[in-house]
């Protein structure tokens, strides 16, 4: 799993993940959140299920697709976590209209 | 009413910076829009919040991003962050922002959107664990973050060796370069090597960096082909390819892949703007002139969402389109716009000649760009080379005759990440040269949207 190396703030925030606890530096991005805490994966595939990872973390790829705090499909590279920020990685199609599983 | 402003600038990296500094000190009333939830483009990204110790890893290069961010915050441009621009015609753009839509009316656009990676598939390129070298160098400068090692590095570009140059000083171990790179580039690119003495201190810094490479411990594989990445039993993933007529493999927990950056088209292609092929790096451009004027009146473009020439001639760009933007507005007239304009110029100039030693250097080769039969293209659909390849052959001649009968492009990505590699596969399989095919049309909206948003667009809230 990735290490942090410059810390972009002394502080820290509380997320979860799946509904795990997670500590990370404020200021990085769900998508680095997530691989940060250790995850294999941030979504999984509608089509085959297959287990995906953030790959271009500029918004392009659309690999890192996330529900962020019940809203689902959001851009995981392109959000900056915040406290209390609850993250469920997105296992095949989304859901909509309240529809989360949150 | 309608919202206006002199000038609309689509993009907040060193062009979209530049020609907002520029235009707003002739009184325009400019408007920054940006995806990302900071100023800096991908080049700068995380400028303004990274600590000192990341500024120092990072040099002379990205504290020229530290000093322009600076200057157009001091500037009176407006700036809007996490806003998508999904849609834009001659005056205006439709943009997203907070979930919420809106239609924003411009006297000028410059589309600054830059440049991303080549979406060059190989096998096994959708695992976890595999992503581009400029999206973990992105994780560094956004969020301080290093990839964990062993790392292979497959592919070619100067982004590569400065991946390499990076793990290295961070003490991560190399497993492997793996490059794609054809001997014939050195041959090409010779004849150009002069056009190099216009930058002088720039190729000193690239040769640097190759020799500190060169002289490292590190496995270097030349001339790969049929790269393919597994997982293995110890939830690595193995790397194997074939170099000097033999098959190799390397194990890694981290596969950086890398073919180059290409312009990010699919805003300019939709604004209606006009394409060229650059046959070198093979990428579509959007034709612009010195001002960056499209041929669409209004819509100019500067940085590397034209051609791409890096991060200085981008904020050299911005400048030039910023004040043109001033020329049309009547804010300046033809011969302030040419003084203010003359020392931009003129490095512009010396930087964009040295780019034809650049491209050919690190020209793509076609064994990379011809993905084996079980390679998925689309990621989204998850389509193989070898079912396009079916399409092809059974009568769909052009990317949207093969997006119509197998959904690649279809998915959430809309096809960005596999629009390139469809016109290769399509030129391939007919045996022509791509710039004969039209890429994927491109529609509004640009981006995801959901029907409520686009329903409640402009309605007055009450």
């Amino acid at each position: 799993m990735p290490s942090v190396v410059f810390p972009h703030s002394q502080q820290t925030v509380s997320i979860t993940i799946d509904g795990e606890p997670a500590v990370v530096p404020a200021g990085i991005t769900v998508a680095a959140a997530v691989l940060l805490a250790g995850a294999s994966h941030i979504r999984t595939t509608p089509v085959s299920n297959e287990e995906r990872a953030p790959c271009c973390h500029m918004g392009v790829c659309f690999e890192c697709l996330a529900e962020i705090d019940g809203v689902p499909n959001k851009q995981g590279c392109l959000v900056t976590v915040t406290d209390g920020m609850r993250i469920r990685k997105q296992e095949g199609a989304p859901q909509f209209l309240g529809e989360g599983k949150e | 009413m309608q919202e206006y402003w002199d000038i609309v600038i689509i993009g907040a990296g060193p062009a979209g910076m530049s020609a907002a500094i520029a235009a707003s000190k002739q009184e325009c009333k400019v408007l920054v829009l940006d995806r990302q939830t900071g100023i800096g483009g991908q080049i700068y990204c995380g400028v303004e919040k990274a600590p000192d110790a990341q500024r120092t890893f990072l040099g002379k290069d990205y504290a020229r991003g530290f000093a322009l961010a600076k200057a157009f915050r001091e500037s009176n441009a407006v700036l809007q962050l996490e806003t998508t621009v999904w849609g834009i015609e001659q005056g205006a753009v439709h943009v997203s922002c907070n979930g919420a839509s809106r239609t924003i009316h411009a006297g000028q656009i410059i589309i600054a959107t830059g440049a991303k990676e080549r979406p060059a598939p190989v096998e096994g390129w959708t695992l976890p664990g595999v992503m581009g070298a400029g999206a973990a160098d992105i994780m560094l400068k956004n969020s301080g973050m290093v990839v964990d090692g062993p790392v292979v590095l497959c592919g070619n570009g100067p982004l590569l060796l400065q991946a390499v140059a990076h793990l290295k000083k961070l003490k991560i171990p190399v497993a492997g370069i793996v490059s794609t790179s054809s001997l014939q580039n050195y041959r090409t690119a010779a004849p150009r090597l002069p056009l190099t003495l216009g930058r002088p201190l720039y190729y000193a810094k690239g040769a640097a960096m190759v020799g500190s490479i060169l002289t490292a411990s590190i496995p270097r594989f030349s001339g790969a082909q049929d790269v393919a990445i597994e997982r293995n039993a110890t939830h690595g993933l193995t790397v194997s390819f074939s170099s000097r007529s033999k098959r190799q493999s390397l194990e890694a927990q981290t596969v950086m892949l890398h073919e180059g950056v290409v312009p990010e088209t699919r805003l300019t292609r939709l604004a209606g703007c006009k394409h060229d092929w650059n046959a070198t790096q093979r990428y579509l451009f959007p034709r612009r002139t010195l001002w960056g004027e499209s041929t669409v009146e209004g819509i100019r473009i500067a940085g590397d969402g034209g051609s791409v020439f890096g991060a200085e001639a981008a904020a050299l760009q911005g400048t030039l389109a910023g004040l043109d933007c001033c020329r049309a507005l009547g804010k300046i007239n033809r011969n302030e716009r040419d003084t203010l304009a003359r020392s931009s110029r003129m490095h512009l100039r010396r930087i964009a000649a040295s780019q034809y030693f650049m491209d050919a250097f690190f020209a793509p080769s076609i064994s990379a760009l011809s993905p084996s039969d079980q390679t998925i293209v689309c990621r989204c659909e998850e389509l193989t080379a070898g079912t396009i390849r079916q399409y092809i052959r059974s009568g769909c001649l052009t990317p949207d005759g093969v997006k119509a009968q197998s959904r690649s492009g279809m998915g959430q990505c809309q096809g960005g990440m596999c629009e390139h590699a469809v016109l290769e596969l399509i030129a391939q399989e007919r045996g022509i040269d791509p710039d004969l095919l039209e890429p994927y049309k491109v529609q509004a909206p640009l981006y995801p949207l959901s029907l409520e948003e686009l329903a409640e667009m402009n309605t007055p809230s009450s």
